[in-house]
Protein backbone atom coordinates (compact mmCIF):
# COMPACT_ATOMS: atom_id res chain seq x y z
CA UNK A 1 0.00 0.00 0.00
CA UNK A 2 1.37 3.40 -0.94
CA UNK A 3 1.59 6.06 1.66
CA UNK A 4 -0.92 8.86 1.01
CA UNK A 5 -0.47 11.88 3.28
CA UNK A 6 -3.78 13.42 2.19
CA UNK A 7 -5.51 10.46 3.77
CA UNK A 8 -4.52 11.75 7.18
CA UNK A 9 -5.60 15.36 6.77
CA UNK A 10 -8.37 16.65 8.98
CA UNK A 11 -11.59 17.33 7.06
CA UNK A 12 -11.95 20.93 8.12
CA UNK A 13 -8.47 21.77 6.83
CA UNK A 14 -9.13 19.90 3.61
CA UNK A 15 -12.27 22.00 3.13
CA UNK A 16 -10.20 25.18 3.04
CA UNK A 17 -9.40 26.26 -0.52
CA UNK A 18 -5.84 27.32 -1.22
CA UNK A 19 -5.46 31.02 -2.02
CA UNK A 20 -6.71 31.88 -5.51
CA UNK A 21 -3.79 34.05 -6.49
CA UNK A 22 -1.06 31.45 -6.72
CA UNK A 23 -1.55 31.30 -10.48
CA UNK A 24 -1.09 35.04 -10.81
CA UNK A 25 1.94 34.98 -8.69
CA UNK A 26 3.51 32.37 -10.94
CA UNK A 27 2.53 34.25 -14.10
CA UNK A 28 4.13 37.44 -12.75
CA UNK A 29 7.25 35.69 -11.55
CA UNK A 30 8.26 34.79 -15.10
CA UNK A 31 8.08 38.20 -16.75
CA UNK A 32 9.77 41.55 -16.45
CA UNK A 33 8.46 45.11 -16.72
CA UNK A 34 5.26 44.24 -14.94
CA UNK A 35 3.50 47.06 -13.16
CA UNK A 36 1.79 45.55 -10.20
CA UNK A 37 -1.50 46.85 -8.89
CA UNK A 38 -1.78 43.55 -7.12
CA UNK A 39 -0.02 44.27 -3.87
CA UNK A 40 -2.03 44.27 -0.67
CA UNK A 41 0.45 46.15 1.46
CA UNK A 42 1.74 49.73 1.66
CA UNK A 43 4.48 50.81 -0.73
CA UNK A 44 5.96 52.92 2.06
CA UNK A 45 8.72 51.49 4.18
CA UNK A 46 8.04 51.67 7.94
CA UNK A 47 8.98 55.20 9.10
CA UNK A 48 12.62 55.44 10.18
CA UNK A 49 11.84 56.41 13.75
CA UNK A 50 10.07 53.04 14.14
CA UNK A 51 12.87 51.02 12.56
CA UNK A 52 15.46 52.87 14.62
CA UNK A 53 13.59 52.19 17.86
CA UNK A 54 13.65 48.47 17.08
CA UNK A 55 17.37 48.50 16.35
CA UNK A 56 17.98 50.33 19.60
CA UNK A 57 15.89 47.83 21.55
CA UNK A 58 17.98 45.00 20.09
CA UNK A 59 21.18 46.79 21.05
CA UNK A 60 19.83 47.11 24.57
CA UNK A 61 19.22 43.37 24.68
CA UNK A 62 15.43 43.19 24.42
CA UNK A 63 15.28 39.71 22.96
CA UNK A 64 13.10 37.94 25.52
CA UNK A 65 9.46 36.84 25.81
CA UNK A 66 6.91 39.39 26.86
CA UNK A 67 3.73 38.89 28.87
CA UNK A 68 1.20 36.78 26.95
CA UNK A 69 -0.92 39.90 26.74
CA UNK A 70 1.95 41.92 25.26
CA UNK A 71 4.29 44.57 26.64
CA UNK A 72 2.47 46.69 29.24
CA UNK A 73 3.75 49.90 27.64
CA UNK A 74 2.39 48.82 24.28
CA UNK A 75 -1.01 47.94 25.73
CA UNK A 76 -0.96 51.35 27.38
CA UNK A 77 -0.31 53.02 24.02
CA UNK A 78 -3.02 50.96 22.30
CA UNK A 79 -5.61 51.94 24.91
CA UNK A 80 -4.58 55.59 24.65
CA UNK A 81 -4.80 55.48 20.87
CA UNK A 82 -8.24 53.82 20.83
CA UNK A 83 -9.54 56.43 23.23
CA UNK A 84 -8.02 59.32 21.35
CA UNK A 85 -9.05 58.17 17.89
CA UNK A 86 -12.41 56.47 18.45
CA UNK A 87 -13.50 57.60 21.92
CA UNK A 88 -13.23 54.02 23.22
CA UNK A 89 -12.34 53.18 26.78
CA UNK A 90 -10.52 49.94 27.53
CA UNK A 91 -8.54 48.67 30.51
CA UNK A 92 -4.95 48.03 29.50
CA UNK A 93 -4.55 45.27 32.08
CA UNK A 94 -7.56 43.18 31.11
CA UNK A 95 -9.00 44.16 27.71
CA UNK A 96 -6.10 43.94 25.27
CA UNK A 97 -3.96 41.21 23.72
CA UNK A 98 -1.10 42.08 21.39
CA UNK A 99 -1.22 39.57 18.54
CA UNK A 100 0.91 38.44 15.63
CA UNK A 101 -0.82 40.72 13.16
CA UNK A 102 -4.56 41.17 12.88
CA UNK A 103 -4.57 37.74 11.18
CA UNK A 104 -3.87 35.94 14.44
CA UNK A 105 -6.49 38.08 16.15
CA UNK A 106 -9.16 36.98 13.66
CA UNK A 107 -8.25 33.32 14.09
CA UNK A 108 -8.18 33.62 17.87
CA UNK A 109 -11.51 35.43 18.06
CA UNK A 110 -13.23 32.86 15.86
CA UNK A 111 -11.71 29.91 17.68
CA UNK A 112 -12.76 31.32 21.02
CA UNK A 113 -16.36 31.89 19.92
CA UNK A 114 -17.27 29.14 17.48
CA UNK A 115 -18.58 25.74 18.49
CA UNK A 116 -19.10 23.17 15.72
CA UNK A 117 -22.01 24.20 13.52
CA UNK A 118 -22.21 27.84 14.63
CA UNK A 119 -22.76 30.20 11.74
CA UNK A 120 -20.51 33.12 10.95
CA UNK A 121 -21.97 35.88 8.78
CA UNK A 122 -19.32 37.14 6.38
CA UNK A 123 -19.97 40.08 4.07
CA UNK A 124 -18.39 39.40 0.68
CA UNK A 125 -16.34 40.17 -1.33
CA UNK A 126 -13.85 40.21 1.51
CA UNK A 127 -10.38 39.39 2.65
CA UNK A 128 -9.64 35.70 2.35
CA UNK A 129 -9.03 34.65 5.92
CA UNK A 130 -12.51 34.94 7.46
CA UNK A 131 -13.98 32.01 5.63
CA UNK A 132 -10.86 29.88 6.09
CA UNK A 133 -10.57 30.62 9.82
CA UNK A 134 -14.27 29.87 10.28
CA UNK A 135 -13.85 26.49 8.60
CA UNK A 136 -10.76 25.74 10.65
CA UNK A 137 -12.81 26.52 13.79
CA UNK A 138 -15.47 24.01 12.61
CA UNK A 139 -17.91 26.83 12.02
CA UNK A 140 -20.15 27.42 9.04
CA UNK A 141 -19.34 30.46 6.94
CA UNK A 142 -22.45 32.23 5.66
CA UNK A 143 -21.57 34.74 2.96
CA UNK A 144 -23.59 37.94 2.71
CA UNK A 145 -23.12 39.43 -0.72
CA UNK A 146 -22.62 43.18 -0.76
CA UNK A 147 -23.49 44.77 -4.06
CA UNK A 148 -22.25 47.46 -6.36
CA UNK A 149 -25.69 49.11 -6.12
CA UNK A 150 -25.20 49.62 -2.37
CA UNK A 151 -21.61 50.74 -2.85
CA UNK A 152 -20.49 47.40 -1.37
CA UNK A 153 -21.74 48.59 2.01
CA UNK A 154 -23.62 46.21 4.26
CA UNK A 155 -27.29 46.91 5.04
CA UNK A 156 -29.47 45.61 7.90
CA UNK A 157 -31.71 43.87 5.35
CA UNK A 158 -28.68 41.99 3.94
CA UNK A 159 -27.97 40.58 7.41
CA UNK A 160 -31.60 39.86 8.27
CA UNK A 161 -31.92 37.75 5.14
CA UNK A 162 -29.20 35.38 6.34
CA UNK A 163 -30.08 35.08 10.03
CA UNK A 164 -30.86 31.60 11.36
CA UNK A 165 -31.06 30.25 14.91
CA UNK A 166 -27.42 29.18 14.45
CA UNK A 167 -26.11 32.68 13.60
CA UNK A 168 -23.56 33.65 16.20
CA UNK A 169 -20.93 35.96 14.80
CA UNK A 170 -21.00 38.80 12.30
CA UNK A 171 -17.71 39.82 10.77
CA UNK A 172 -17.34 43.41 9.69
CA UNK A 173 -14.36 44.56 7.69
CA UNK A 174 -14.66 48.20 6.77
CA UNK A 175 -12.86 49.94 5.15
CA UNK A 176 -12.93 46.86 3.01
CA UNK A 177 -10.34 44.88 1.15
CA UNK A 178 -10.99 44.47 -1.82
CA UNK A 179 -13.86 46.92 -2.45
CA UNK A 180 -12.62 50.03 -0.63
CA UNK A 181 -16.09 50.53 0.86
CA UNK A 182 -16.32 52.29 4.22
CA UNK A 183 -19.27 52.60 6.60
CA UNK A 184 -20.50 55.78 8.27
CA UNK A 185 -21.55 56.05 11.91
CA UNK A 186 -25.19 56.14 10.85
CA UNK A 187 -24.85 53.00 8.76
CA UNK A 188 -23.01 51.16 11.52
CA UNK A 189 -25.69 52.20 14.01
CA UNK A 190 -28.31 50.55 11.83
CA UNK A 191 -26.25 47.33 11.70
CA UNK A 192 -25.77 47.48 15.46
CA UNK A 193 -29.54 47.25 15.95
CA UNK A 194 -29.60 44.01 13.98
CA UNK A 195 -26.65 42.63 15.94
CA UNK A 196 -28.39 43.38 19.23
CA UNK A 197 -31.75 42.06 18.05
CA UNK A 198 -30.25 38.70 17.05
CA UNK A 199 -27.68 38.57 19.84
CA UNK A 200 -24.72 38.49 17.45
CA UNK A 201 -21.13 39.02 18.46
CA UNK A 202 -19.37 41.33 16.01
CA UNK A 203 -15.76 40.77 15.07
CA UNK A 204 -14.84 44.13 13.60
CA UNK A 205 -11.67 44.03 11.54
CA UNK A 206 -10.59 47.68 11.57
CA UNK A 207 -7.12 47.24 10.13
CA UNK A 208 -7.75 49.83 7.38
CA UNK A 209 -9.52 52.29 9.68
CA UNK A 210 -6.80 54.97 9.46
CA UNK A 211 -7.12 54.90 5.70
CA UNK A 212 -10.61 56.37 5.51
CA UNK A 213 -11.14 59.26 3.11
CA UNK A 214 -13.77 61.98 3.07
CA UNK A 215 -15.28 60.82 6.34
CA UNK A 216 -14.18 60.20 9.90
CA UNK A 217 -13.21 56.63 10.73
CA UNK A 218 -15.65 54.97 13.12
CA UNK A 219 -15.18 51.89 15.28
CA UNK A 220 -18.15 49.55 15.66
CA UNK A 221 -17.34 49.34 19.37
CA UNK A 222 -18.05 53.06 19.71
CA UNK A 223 -21.70 52.66 18.65
CA UNK A 224 -23.85 52.87 21.83
CA UNK A 225 -24.55 49.46 23.29
CA UNK A 226 -21.98 47.70 21.08
CA UNK A 227 -18.78 47.77 23.10
CA UNK A 228 -19.46 44.57 25.05
CA UNK A 229 -20.50 42.57 21.99
CA UNK A 230 -17.79 43.86 19.66
CA UNK A 231 -14.34 42.36 19.32
CA UNK A 232 -12.13 45.02 17.80
CA UNK A 233 -9.35 43.57 15.66
CA UNK A 234 -6.69 45.88 14.32
CA UNK A 235 -2.97 46.35 13.94
CA UNK A 236 -0.17 48.53 12.70
CA UNK A 237 0.44 46.88 9.34
CA UNK A 238 -1.55 49.21 7.11
CA UNK A 239 -1.69 52.42 9.11
CA UNK A 240 2.01 52.61 9.97
CA UNK A 241 3.27 50.61 6.96
CA UNK A 242 4.47 47.82 9.25
CA UNK A 243 3.22 44.66 7.53
CA UNK A 244 6.29 42.53 8.03
CA UNK A 245 6.56 43.27 11.74
CA UNK A 246 3.43 41.25 12.48
CA UNK A 247 1.96 43.36 15.23
CA UNK A 248 -1.78 43.47 15.73
CA UNK A 249 -4.11 43.61 18.66
CA UNK A 250 -7.50 42.65 19.93
CA UNK A 251 -9.60 44.85 22.22
CA UNK A 252 -12.79 43.58 23.83
CA UNK A 253 -14.66 42.52 26.96
CA UNK A 254 -12.24 41.11 29.59
CA UNK A 255 -14.16 37.82 29.78
CA UNK A 256 -13.50 37.24 26.07
CA UNK A 257 -9.87 38.20 26.58
CA UNK A 258 -9.51 35.72 29.44
CA UNK A 259 -10.54 32.87 27.14
CA UNK A 260 -8.71 34.06 24.04
CA UNK A 261 -5.45 34.53 25.85
CA UNK A 262 -5.40 30.77 26.45
CA UNK A 263 -5.25 30.18 22.72
CA UNK A 264 -2.57 32.83 22.30
CA UNK A 265 -0.57 31.55 25.26
CA UNK A 266 -0.49 27.92 24.13
CA UNK A 267 0.06 28.50 20.43
CA UNK A 268 2.05 31.71 20.10
CA UNK A 269 3.11 32.66 23.63
CA UNK A 270 3.62 36.28 22.65
CA UNK A 271 4.13 38.53 19.64
CA UNK A 272 7.86 39.05 18.96
CA UNK A 273 9.29 41.66 21.27
CA UNK A 274 11.12 43.48 18.45
CA UNK A 275 7.85 44.21 16.73
CA UNK A 276 6.23 45.23 20.00
CA UNK A 277 9.05 47.66 20.81
CA UNK A 278 8.73 49.14 17.33
CA UNK A 279 4.97 49.44 17.80
CA UNK A 280 5.42 51.44 21.00
CA UNK A 281 7.52 53.94 19.06
CA UNK A 282 4.95 53.99 16.25
CA UNK A 283 2.17 55.04 18.59
CA UNK A 284 4.36 57.53 20.46
CA UNK A 285 6.09 59.26 17.58
CA UNK A 286 4.80 57.88 14.32
CA UNK A 287 1.25 59.14 14.13
CA UNK A 288 2.06 62.17 12.03
CA UNK A 289 3.49 59.78 9.44
CA UNK A 290 0.03 58.22 9.12
CA UNK A 291 -1.31 61.60 8.03
CA UNK A 292 1.35 61.96 5.35
CA UNK A 293 0.74 58.50 3.97
CA UNK A 294 -3.03 58.91 4.01
CA UNK A 295 -2.75 62.22 2.13
CA UNK A 296 -0.66 60.52 -0.52
CA UNK A 297 -3.00 57.53 -0.87
CA UNK A 298 -5.88 59.97 -1.17
CA UNK A 299 -4.19 61.81 -4.06
CA UNK A 300 -3.73 58.53 -5.87
CA UNK A 301 -7.32 57.46 -5.13
CA UNK A 302 -8.75 60.66 -6.57
CA UNK A 303 -6.57 60.40 -9.64
CA UNK A 304 -7.73 56.82 -10.28
CA UNK A 305 -11.42 57.63 -9.75
CA UNK A 306 -11.12 60.43 -12.31
CA UNK A 307 -9.08 58.37 -14.74
CA UNK A 308 -11.31 55.29 -14.56
CA UNK A 309 -14.33 57.47 -15.30
CA UNK A 310 -12.57 58.98 -18.32
CA UNK A 311 -11.60 55.56 -19.62
CA UNK A 312 -15.25 54.53 -19.27
CA UNK A 313 -14.96 51.76 -16.71
CA UNK A 314 -17.76 51.40 -14.14
CA UNK A 315 -16.59 51.70 -10.57
CA UNK A 316 -17.95 52.51 -7.14
CA UNK A 317 -15.97 55.39 -5.62
CA UNK A 318 -13.93 53.80 -2.84
CA UNK A 319 -13.81 55.57 0.52
CA UNK A 320 -11.15 53.61 2.32
CA UNK A 321 -8.16 51.24 2.29
CA UNK A 322 -5.94 51.43 -0.83
CA UNK A 323 -8.01 49.50 -3.33
CA UNK A 324 -10.39 50.22 -6.16
CA UNK A 325 -12.74 47.51 -7.37
CA UNK A 326 -13.82 48.32 -10.91
CA UNK A 327 -16.42 46.28 -12.77
CA UNK A 328 -15.21 44.50 -15.89
CA UNK A 329 -18.60 43.01 -16.73
CA UNK A 330 -19.20 45.10 -19.82
CA UNK A 331 -16.03 43.88 -21.50
CA UNK A 332 -17.40 40.38 -21.89
CA UNK A 333 -14.67 38.63 -19.95
CA UNK A 334 -14.83 36.98 -16.56
CA UNK A 335 -12.58 38.43 -13.84
CA UNK A 336 -9.97 35.76 -14.21
CA UNK A 337 -9.75 36.11 -17.99
CA UNK A 338 -9.63 39.88 -17.77
CA UNK A 339 -6.80 39.79 -15.23
CA UNK A 340 -4.88 37.09 -17.09
CA UNK A 341 -5.08 38.85 -20.43
CA UNK A 342 -4.27 42.23 -18.93
CA UNK A 343 -1.17 40.70 -17.44
CA UNK A 344 -0.14 38.91 -20.65
CA UNK A 345 -0.98 41.69 -23.09
CA UNK A 346 -0.20 44.85 -21.15
CA UNK A 347 1.87 43.58 -18.23
CA UNK A 348 -0.31 45.05 -15.55
CA UNK A 349 -1.04 42.81 -12.59
CA UNK A 350 -4.44 43.12 -10.88
CA UNK A 351 -6.24 40.53 -8.77
CA UNK A 352 -9.45 38.89 -10.07
CA UNK A 353 -12.39 39.66 -7.81
CA UNK A 354 -13.12 35.97 -7.41
CA UNK A 355 -10.07 35.67 -5.15
CA UNK A 356 -12.29 37.43 -2.57
CA UNK A 357 -15.34 35.20 -2.88
CA UNK A 358 -17.67 34.15 -5.68
CA UNK A 359 -19.46 37.48 -5.50
CA UNK A 360 -16.25 39.10 -6.71
CA UNK A 361 -16.97 37.75 -10.20
CA UNK A 362 -17.15 40.62 -12.66
CA UNK A 363 -14.66 42.78 -10.78
CA UNK A 364 -10.91 43.14 -10.38
CA UNK A 365 -9.02 44.61 -7.47
CA UNK A 366 -6.42 47.27 -8.21
CA UNK A 367 -4.22 48.38 -5.36
CA UNK A 368 -2.91 51.94 -5.34
CA UNK A 369 -0.18 51.14 -2.89
CA UNK A 370 2.33 52.03 -5.58
CA UNK A 371 3.88 55.24 -6.90
CA UNK A 372 1.92 57.82 -8.91
CA UNK A 373 4.28 57.15 -11.79
CA UNK A 374 3.33 53.47 -11.79
CA UNK A 375 -0.35 54.26 -11.40
CA UNK A 376 -0.37 56.63 -14.38
CA UNK A 377 1.50 54.12 -16.53
CA UNK A 378 -0.70 51.22 -15.38
CA UNK A 379 -3.90 53.06 -16.28
CA UNK A 380 -2.44 54.13 -19.64
CA UNK A 381 -1.97 50.45 -20.34
CA UNK A 382 -5.40 49.51 -18.98
CA UNK A 383 -6.92 52.12 -21.29
CA UNK A 384 -5.20 50.55 -24.30
CA UNK A 385 -6.33 47.12 -23.17
CA UNK A 386 -10.02 47.97 -22.73
CA UNK A 387 -10.08 49.95 -25.96
CA UNK A 388 -8.88 46.84 -27.76
CA UNK A 389 -11.55 44.76 -26.02
CA UNK A 390 -14.20 47.25 -27.15
CA UNK A 391 -13.17 46.86 -30.79
CA UNK A 392 -13.80 43.12 -30.78
CA UNK B 1 -10.76 75.38 1.09
CA UNK B 2 -8.61 77.11 -1.52
CA UNK B 3 -5.81 77.17 1.03
CA UNK B 4 -6.10 73.39 1.52
CA UNK B 5 -5.97 72.82 -2.23
CA UNK B 6 -2.97 75.14 -2.48
CA UNK B 7 -1.19 73.14 0.22
CA UNK B 8 -1.99 69.91 -1.57
CA UNK B 9 -0.72 71.27 -4.87
CA UNK B 10 2.49 72.46 -3.22
CA UNK B 11 3.04 69.08 -1.58
CA UNK B 12 2.67 67.36 -4.94
CA UNK B 13 4.92 69.85 -6.77
CA UNK B 14 7.58 69.72 -4.07
CA UNK B 15 7.87 66.02 -4.77
CA UNK B 16 7.75 66.30 -8.56
CA UNK B 17 7.50 69.72 -10.18
CA UNK B 18 7.30 68.21 -13.68
CA UNK B 19 4.10 66.35 -12.97
CA UNK B 20 1.38 66.82 -15.57
CA UNK B 21 -1.16 69.51 -14.54
CA UNK B 22 -4.16 67.35 -15.45
CA UNK B 23 -2.83 64.68 -13.12
CA UNK B 24 -2.46 67.26 -10.35
CA UNK B 25 -6.05 68.37 -10.92
CA UNK B 26 -7.32 64.80 -10.59
CA UNK B 27 -5.19 64.19 -7.51
CA UNK B 28 -6.52 67.19 -5.62
CA UNK B 29 -10.04 66.81 -6.96
CA UNK B 30 -10.59 70.05 -8.86
CA UNK B 31 -10.52 71.14 -12.49
CA UNK B 32 -7.46 71.91 -14.57
CA UNK B 33 -8.31 75.63 -14.81
CA UNK B 34 -8.36 75.97 -11.03
CA UNK B 35 -4.97 74.29 -10.72
CA UNK B 36 -3.50 76.54 -13.43
CA UNK B 37 -4.95 79.63 -11.78
CA UNK B 38 -3.74 78.72 -8.29
CA UNK B 39 -0.25 77.84 -9.51
CA UNK B 40 -0.03 81.07 -11.53
CA UNK B 41 -1.08 83.04 -8.47
CA UNK B 42 1.46 81.30 -6.24
CA UNK B 43 4.16 81.93 -8.83
CA UNK B 44 3.22 85.58 -8.95
CA UNK B 45 3.27 85.84 -5.15
CA UNK B 46 6.60 84.02 -5.16
CA UNK B 47 5.20 81.28 -2.94
CA UNK B 48 6.52 79.10 -5.73
CA UNK B 49 9.91 80.66 -6.27
CA UNK B 50 11.52 78.44 -8.83
CA UNK B 51 11.22 75.00 -10.44
CA UNK B 52 14.53 73.28 -10.12
CA UNK B 53 16.25 69.92 -10.31
CA UNK B 54 18.29 68.04 -7.78
CA UNK B 55 21.37 66.75 -9.56
CA UNK B 56 24.08 64.44 -8.38
CA UNK B 57 26.88 66.49 -9.98
CA UNK B 58 29.51 64.03 -8.87
CA UNK B 59 28.06 61.53 -11.33
CA UNK B 60 28.25 63.80 -14.35
CA UNK B 61 31.03 66.25 -13.57
CA UNK B 62 34.52 65.13 -14.45
CA UNK B 63 35.99 68.24 -12.91
CA UNK B 64 35.37 68.12 -9.21
CA UNK B 65 33.38 70.86 -7.56
CA UNK B 66 34.37 72.04 -4.11
CA UNK B 67 31.75 72.89 -1.53
CA UNK B 68 32.38 74.69 1.71
CA UNK B 69 30.44 76.11 4.57
CA UNK B 70 31.88 79.43 5.65
CA UNK B 71 30.92 80.52 9.13
CA UNK B 72 30.99 84.29 9.26
CA UNK B 73 30.97 86.62 12.21
CA UNK B 74 29.85 90.17 11.43
CA UNK B 75 29.21 93.46 13.11
CA UNK B 76 25.48 94.22 12.73
CA UNK B 77 24.78 97.75 11.60
CA UNK B 78 22.48 100.37 13.02
CA UNK B 79 18.91 100.25 11.62
CA UNK B 80 19.58 97.51 9.07
CA UNK B 81 21.03 94.90 11.44
CA UNK B 82 22.34 91.95 9.44
CA UNK B 83 20.30 92.56 6.29
CA UNK B 84 22.65 94.84 4.42
CA UNK B 85 25.69 92.62 4.80
CA UNK B 86 23.60 89.54 4.01
CA UNK B 87 22.45 91.09 0.74
CA UNK B 88 26.01 91.94 -0.24
CA UNK B 89 27.17 88.39 0.42
CA UNK B 90 24.18 86.88 -1.41
CA UNK B 91 25.09 88.59 -4.67
CA UNK B 92 28.25 86.51 -5.22
CA UNK B 93 27.47 83.62 -7.56
CA UNK B 94 29.74 81.37 -5.49
CA UNK B 95 27.25 81.68 -2.64
CA UNK B 96 24.63 78.94 -2.94
CA UNK B 97 22.81 79.64 0.28
CA UNK B 98 23.07 82.04 3.18
CA UNK B 99 21.51 81.56 6.58
CA UNK B 100 21.49 83.75 9.68
CA UNK B 101 22.03 81.43 12.61
CA UNK B 102 22.22 81.62 16.39
CA UNK B 103 25.41 80.60 18.19
CA UNK B 104 29.05 81.57 17.99
CA UNK B 105 28.87 83.04 14.52
CA UNK B 106 26.18 84.86 12.56
CA UNK B 107 26.03 83.58 8.99
CA UNK B 108 26.36 80.09 7.58
CA UNK B 109 27.35 80.64 3.95
CA UNK B 110 27.30 77.66 1.58
CA UNK B 111 29.86 78.24 -1.15
CA UNK B 112 30.58 76.32 -4.33
CA UNK B 113 33.65 76.77 -6.55
CA UNK B 114 35.73 74.68 -8.95
CA UNK B 115 38.80 74.27 -6.71
CA UNK B 116 39.89 74.67 -3.12
CA UNK B 117 42.06 77.54 -4.26
CA UNK B 118 39.03 79.26 -5.79
CA UNK B 119 37.11 78.92 -2.53
CA UNK B 120 40.02 80.24 -0.56
CA UNK B 121 40.45 83.17 -2.96
CA UNK B 122 36.77 83.97 -2.66
CA UNK B 123 36.89 83.93 1.12
CA UNK B 124 40.06 85.93 1.54
CA UNK B 125 39.56 88.24 -1.42
CA UNK B 126 35.82 88.92 -1.38
CA UNK B 127 34.05 87.71 1.71
CA UNK B 128 36.48 88.63 4.48
CA UNK B 129 37.05 92.10 3.06
CA UNK B 130 33.39 93.15 3.18
CA UNK B 131 32.84 96.00 5.60
CA UNK B 132 31.42 94.62 8.83
CA UNK B 133 32.78 91.08 8.44
CA UNK B 134 34.85 90.40 11.56
CA UNK B 135 36.05 86.87 10.98
CA UNK B 136 35.50 83.72 8.88
CA UNK B 137 35.94 79.99 9.40
CA UNK B 138 36.08 77.81 6.30
CA UNK B 139 34.78 74.23 6.51
CA UNK B 140 35.25 72.19 3.34
CA UNK B 141 32.59 69.60 2.56
CA UNK B 142 34.11 66.14 2.37
CA UNK B 143 31.09 64.20 1.21
CA UNK B 144 27.41 64.84 0.68
CA UNK B 145 25.01 62.28 2.11
CA UNK B 146 21.68 64.02 1.98
CA UNK B 147 20.47 67.26 0.49
CA UNK B 148 16.97 68.64 -0.08
CA UNK B 149 15.48 65.50 1.42
CA UNK B 150 17.24 63.32 -1.12
CA UNK B 151 19.75 60.71 0.05
CA UNK B 152 22.68 60.51 -2.38
CA UNK B 153 23.42 57.23 -4.11
CA UNK B 154 20.65 55.37 -2.40
CA UNK B 155 17.72 53.82 -4.19
CA UNK B 156 15.53 51.63 -2.02
CA UNK B 157 14.00 49.04 -4.30
CA UNK B 158 10.51 47.60 -3.92
CA UNK B 159 11.07 44.40 -1.99
CA UNK B 160 7.41 43.40 -1.84
CA UNK B 161 5.99 40.32 -3.52
CA UNK B 162 4.29 41.11 -6.82
CA UNK B 163 0.83 40.00 -5.74
CA UNK B 164 -0.52 39.66 -2.21
CA UNK B 165 -4.07 39.62 -0.87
Amino acid sequence: MTFDPSHYINDSIRAVRPSGIRKFFDLCAGSKDIISLGVGEPDFVSPWTIREACVYSLERGYTMYTSNYGLPELRHEIVKYLEDRFGLSYNEATDIIVTVGASEAIDMALRALISPGDEVLIPEPCYVSYQACTLMSHGVPVPIVTTEENGFRLTPADIEAKITPKSKVLILSFPNNPTGAAMSRKELTALAEVAKKHDLIVISDEIYCELTYEKEPVSMASIPGMKDRTIVVSGLSKSFAMTGWRVGYIACHPDFIAEMVKIHQYTILCAPIMGQKAAVEAFRNGRKEIEKMRAEYDHRRRYIVDRVKKIGIDMVTPEGAFYVFPSVKKFGLCSDEFATRLLREQKVAVVPGTAFGESGEGFVRCSYATSMKNIVEAFDRIEIFVNQLRKH
Amino acid sequence: MTKDIKMEILTILSENSRIDRDTVAAMVGCDRETVDRLIAKMEEERVIMKYTTIIDWEKINKEATVYARIDVQVQPQREVGFDDIARRICRFPEVKSLLLVSGKFDFAVMVEAPTMMAVSNFVSGKLATIDGVKSTWTNFVLKKYKENEVIYGEEDGDHRQVVTL
